[in-house]
């Protein structure tokens, strides 16, 4: 229903356009932690990202080395040791597996400041079969249809088509990231157009679906709203995202449950 | 009394030492000349009418007034015309002695003219019509020149007026009308309706109306602007739809939202604290297709008063302006019948006289042409529409009797398929009914009562077929009942009560008219009880003083559940109330004040203190300029009654060399309880809705210049305002100051309309604001392949300056006025294509079609792009209008 109530706005898109600008912000210089981290009932190296926002738009962040990183659920403690091929990147050892039912603490140190967020994992829907249409006339390409049900998740898409006779070499992977959530936002009823990721047939499809829990449910919603849900004919009021980060940092610590699949895509 | 037109003498003791007495023989004021003065003294206007009309007047000296100037413009008009013209500016009277016209005072019994405290009052009443059409007039100016006195017709065009016995003129007027005049003999209370003719003096180069500008500037109303029909008519028109609301835009003090929209901002107050009234009722939402154009059909309206600030005892409920729209009655003598084509939509409006003098019936209707429009675009489209249907009917019972029943109902509908058994659409509803009884009880007490009752109704539909949809609604049901009592000649009373229910559902997911599954959200239930008392006094001949209070109860009522919070407002109790319970109240009353001060014949200082109180609100954090899914919500325990101080000060003037008025206003607003949102405020579906407002105050301030003139070849205004509104909201931009989003500091706008020839008028409008106060961000970070903003400050930044040109042209196809009459219109909207933003984001690609959209593929970072959202680029319209009677 949410797609095919672009057509209310037809008669909107009959006047209205977009064009690109040069808008002149007054950007600041923001020292705040952003913190991208998540521990789930994978058995694998969890991840923690820290870094520092940057002032305009496209660049690249500056990553936060020498930090000491923790993960806990009070019984276990992970300590996490920075990439030294990626600084900012800190892992686990690669057999941690989070578990259903216990609380996770990130504690983050940086010289004398302490920052802490925690979650909880909460279980996963099962992931449902794959809806594949047409991308374009020619039959080509398709994409993954990218509509939800049941409890809120986000599903990562990774594809890869470099086996393929459509493989160039530009353009052979691709990632997507979906949504699904329970709240009900006009915005997102309404929300821009996006790009579809198109690939040919015989195309590798790797699934994997997290759970969310409310807390990070709020924190996903509010990203949506600045995010791929701004831009539409009925935007809403802007606003900071909120985190479940302490001492100022931003960004999000989850715990959730995963599962996943792959395929190989023939028509 | 017997109205004439020249003057008869009853009684007549004169002592007259003549000067320039001079006989000629077969004087006849039958032949028609041409003369022109223009402010010059009595005196020198006599010695050229004298010349010119080779006849000669007699008079006492001492009878003219040095300070009188006299104006008369005159093409082959009769010379009785002229003296008559003459006698009103000047306060005399005339008459026909032995072939001499003898001036004198009109008052011409001295004996009585020097008691004339003694003379005992008369009360003269009626009503102010259209001559060809009885349609009453609102607003007309009924002046008395030689005593100085005057009144302004009600909104029923209905006067009232004590002047003391004997004769006088009387000068009527009334814009886009020829002036009428008349010299009564006043001896005793009476009765009469005043019948005015529509100007067709379209090239004039200045038309003066001196008498209607000292009445509006002698009273003490301040912050009121006054639109015609007919000059709706001439203002450049979006895709030929002519447009109230945007046309109310292009005055000082009032803010659009943007492009494509309806809503507008009035001194500071929210686009929810205009109260649009359409015969009384309320109007929630007087948009169509998302606000592209407004509810009312311009063909419809009579007349349209915007009140600013300063709002009169009688009006409240809203805490920044009024719009109150009157429709047409219905022509009382003749069949009439008016339409128009145009690009969006067909309009046709019809005027029966069921009684002649006594009865008639309007009925006028738009139908949109979208649907086919856009169906050859997409087949999936079902239904692209909207329609408006105003209806009246007006009854005179007798003199003193007078029923009218008025309709309103507009909607719009939108639906398409989404599979090959399902369709999803969206459709809104206006609907208002208005009946009013005016009853006459005597000259001096003229009573209005009103029942009442509008809604809005607004349903997004998930399932046509099987009637799933998401439902908000508000209604009301009122009576109230007004007295006008025309006390004395110095006071002026109005009283009045009124009895409202309401009805609002803040929005649910029905399943076949049924509550969903969804999180139900409390239907709500209020009471309201208003009554006013208010005073309009003459003071001196210099100043004038209205004062009154207005009381107001509100009391919500079950059946409802209302939650309790805690300290971090999370909910933590909830009470139901049953149907009809009582269970919350809020109390308030509302002085209001103004006063004015004539400084000189042709200037006043006006000041005036108005205290407003709402309980309605709208509830929506949108920034965008299109209508939404739109909640209304009343105050209750968990929102508190909204509240506003307004002080205005004011010097107006009015040149009658220039036929120009000049305004200028200064004006200070606080207004408390004001609803700001939490960020990423959750407002559909969620029962909790009030934990996610915040409420502060906002305090408003500014000053608005305007240049008007009302007539003549050449007219229109220029207007300025310099202005702020700045917000504070505890909980919101860490408790620190912001401007809203409204607030725009500087504000031009120029409305110029010229008769090219008499079958021929162009129109000029240009807009300029400051850019909308808007949040934008002031870094950026990254998680999980978006870019995520961080934002400092609320409303930091500022789009674009908004500015705009448009123009049009009215051919007018007949060379005469006859029976069938047609034209065409022309209009150019935004004519140099300026491209205002109504949005400005940071989250786009450009793909290969050269679209703008969300990046998909998350791969590799994108590089997003700054995106200006415009709805308008040039927009050429034709229009056919048609009318026959």
């Amino acid at each position: 229903m949410k797609k095919h109530l672009f057509h209310i706005i037809l008669f909107l898109l009959f006047f209205s356009c977009e064009e690109k600008i040069d808008f002149n912000v007054e950007s600041r210089e923001t020292i705040r932690l952003v913190v991208e981290g998540m521990i789930t009932n994978e058995i694998k190296a969890h991840e923690v990202k820290l870094s520092l926002p940057v002032r305009d738009l496209n660049e690249n962040p500056q990553p936060v080395s020498g930090a000491f990183v923790a993960i806990t659920d009070l019984q276990n403690t992970f300590i996490l040791k920075e990439d030294p091929e990626n600084p900012g990147l800190y892992l686990t050892e690669n057999n941690i597996q989070g578990v259903f039912g216990k609380l996770y603490t990130l504690y983050i140190r940086i010289q004398e400041y302490e920052f802490a967020g925690s979650s909880y994992m909460v279980p996963v829907e099962p992931l449902q079969p794959l809806n594949i249409t047409a991308c374009d006339e020619t039959g080509s390409f398709f994409n993954v249809e990218t509509s939800g049900t049941g409890d809120p998740f986000m599903m990562e898409i990774d594809y890869d088509w470099s086996g393929s006779n459509y493989c160039d070499e530009s353009s052979c992977i691709a990632r997507e990231v979906i949504y699904h959530l329970n709240s009900v936002d006009v915005n997102e009823i309404f929300k821009p157009e996006q790009e579809l990721v198109c690939f040919p047939a015989g195309t590798m499809i790797k699934r994997k679906q997290y759970s969310l829990n409310d807390n990070h449910q709020n924190y996903v919603r509010a990203m949506m709203n600045e995010t791929i849900w701004r831009g539409g004919l009925f935007d809403v009021e802007r606003g900071n995202i909120p985190t479940n980060m302490s001492a100022g940092a931003i960004g999000y610590f989850a715990a959730s449950s995963v599962v996943s699949d792959s395929i190989v895509f023939v028509p | 009394m017997r109205p004439c037109l020249s003057h008869s003498i009853v009684l007549l003791i004169t002592i007259l030492s003549f000067s320039n007495v001079t006989f000629a023989q077969n004087l006849s004021l039958d032949r028609k000349v041409n003369i022109h003065v223009e402010d010059v003294s009595l005196e020198d206007a006599i010695d050229v009418i004298r010349d010119i009309g080779g006849i000669h007047f007699s008079y006492n000296p001492q009878i003219l007034d040095e300070d009188v100037r006299i104006n008369i413009k005159s093409k082959r008009q009769d010379l009785r015309t002229i003296i008559e013209e003459l006698c009103i500016q000047s306060g005399l009277s005339f008459e026909i002695v032995e072939q001499q016209v003898i001036l004198k005072p009109a008052d011409t019994d001295e004996s009585i003219s020097l008691d004339k405290e003694a003379l005992p009052d008369r009360v003269l009443n009626g009503y102010i019509k259209d001559k060809e059409s009885g349609e009453t007039l609102i607003g007309a100016a009924i002046y008395f020149p030689d005593i100085k006195t005057g009144t302004i017709s009600n909104a029923f065009g209905f006067f009232s007026i004590t002047i003391p016995e004997g004769n006088h003129s009387l000068q009527v007027s009334y814009l886009g009308y020829e002036i009428h005049k008349m010299i009564l003999q006043v001896y005793s209370d009476e009765s009469f309706n005043i019948e005015m003719t529509k100007s067709e003096e379209l090239l004039r180069e200045v038309i003066i109306r001196p008498v209607e500008e000292s009445m509006v500037l002698k009273a003490s109303q301040m912050s009121r602007i006054e639109v015609s029909s007919s000059r709706l008519a001439e203002m450049p028109t979006l895709m030929g739809e002519g447009d109230l609301i945007k046309s109310i835009q292009s005055l000082p003090g009032i803010k659009l939202h943007g492009d494509g929209s309806t809503w507008f901002f009035v001194r500071g107050g929210n686009r929810d604290q205009n109260l649009i009234l359409l015969d009384d009722a309320p109007i929630y939402n007087p948009s169509h297709l998302l606000g592209f154009f407004s509810t009312f059909i311009p063909d419809a309206i009579k007349d349209i008063d915007i009140y600013k600030g300063d709002l009169p005892a009688g009006y409240g409920g809203r805490l920044s302006s009024l719009v109150d729209i009157r429709t047409n009655d219905g022509n009382m003598n003749k069949f009439a019948l008016n339409g128009s084509i145009g690009l969006i939509s067909s309009k046709l409006a019809v005027e029966v006289p069921l009684v002649k003098q006594k009865s008639s019936f309007f009925l006028s209707t738009r139908i949109s042409q979208l649907r086919w429009f856009f169906k050859q675009f997409n087949p999936d489209i079902q239904d692209f529409n909207f329609y408006d249907l105003n209806s009246k009917f007006n009854f005179k019972i007798n003199d003193n009797n007078r029923l009218y029943f008025s309709v309103y109902s507009g909607a719009d509908f939108y639906s398409n398929v989404t599979d090959s058994f399902m369709s999803s659409g969206i459709k809104w509803k206006n609907n208002a009914l208005t009946l009013r009884w005016n009853h006459v009880f005597n000259r001096k007490l003229f009573s209005n009562a009103t029942l009442y009752t509008s809604s809005y109704d607004y349903r997004l539909y998930t399932s046509i077929e099987q009637d799933y949809y998401w439902n908000s609604n508000i209604d009301n049901l009122t009576f109230k009942y007004d007295l006008s009592w025309f006390l004395n000649p110095k006071n002026t009373l109005y009283m009045g009560l009124r009895f409202s229910g309401h009805n609002i559902d803040p929005g649910n997911y029905y399943v076949e008219g049924k509550l969903g599954t969804q999180p139900v959200v409390s239907k709500k239930h209020a009471r309201e009880l208003n009554a006013y008392v208010e005073n309009e006094q003459i003071i001196t001949d210099k100043l004038n003083i209205r004062y009154g209070l207005r009381m107001s109860l509100w009391d919500n009522t079950g059946e409802a559940v209302e939650f309790e919070y805690d300290e971090n407002l999370n909910p933590v109790d909830s009470f139901y109330y049953a149907p009809g319970n009582s269970y919350h109240h809020y109390f308030n009353v509302e002085p209001r004040l103004s006063i004015s001060y004539m400084m000189s014949d042709h200037t006043s200082l006006k000041l005036s203190y108005a205290r407003t109180t709402q309980y309605l609100q709208l509830v929506s954090n949108s920034i965008s300029p299109f209508t939404t899914l739109d909640v209304w919500l009343p105050s209750g325990p968990n929102i508190p009654d909204q509240k506003a101080d307004q002080v205005a000060l004011g010097i107006f003037h009015f040149s009658d060399k220039l036929g120009l008025d000049l305004s200028a206003e200064a004006y200070y607003k606080k207004m408390y309880n004001q609803i700001d949102y939490i960020d990423h405020a959750e407002m559909l579906l969620n029962p909790y809705v009030e934990n996610q407002l915040r409420f502060g105050s906002v305090k408003a301030y500014g000053m608005e210049l305007m240049i008007k003139k009302s007539e003549g070849r050449l007219n229109g205004w220029i207007g300025y305002s310099l202005s702020r509104a700045i917000r504070k909201t505890e909980g919101i931009n860490q408790n620190r100051e912001y401007p809203a989003f409204y607030d725009r500091p500087h504000e031009l706008t120029f409305f110029l309309s010229y008769n090219i020839s008499k079958r021929i008028n162009t129109s000029f409008n240009w807009y300029y604001s400051t850019g909308a106060a808007v949040t934008m961000p002031s870094s950026y970070f990254y998680y999980n392949g978006l870019t995520l903003p961080v934002y400092h400050e609320k409303n930091n930044e500022r789009f674009p300056d908004y500015h705009r040109m448009d123009l049009s042209f009215l051919f007018r196809l007949n060379r005469k006025v006859r029976k069938f009459q047609h034209q065409i219109g022309v209009s150019i909207y935004n004519l140099y294509g300026r491209k205002n933003p109504i949005f400005i984001n940071f989250n786009k690609i450009e793909n290969v079609n050269s679209d703008f959209v969300i990046p998909g593929n998350l791969i590799d970072p994108p590089n997003l792009l700054t995106t200006n959202t415009f709805v308008y680029n040039v927009v050429p319209s034709v229009t056919y209008h048609f009318q026959f009677q």
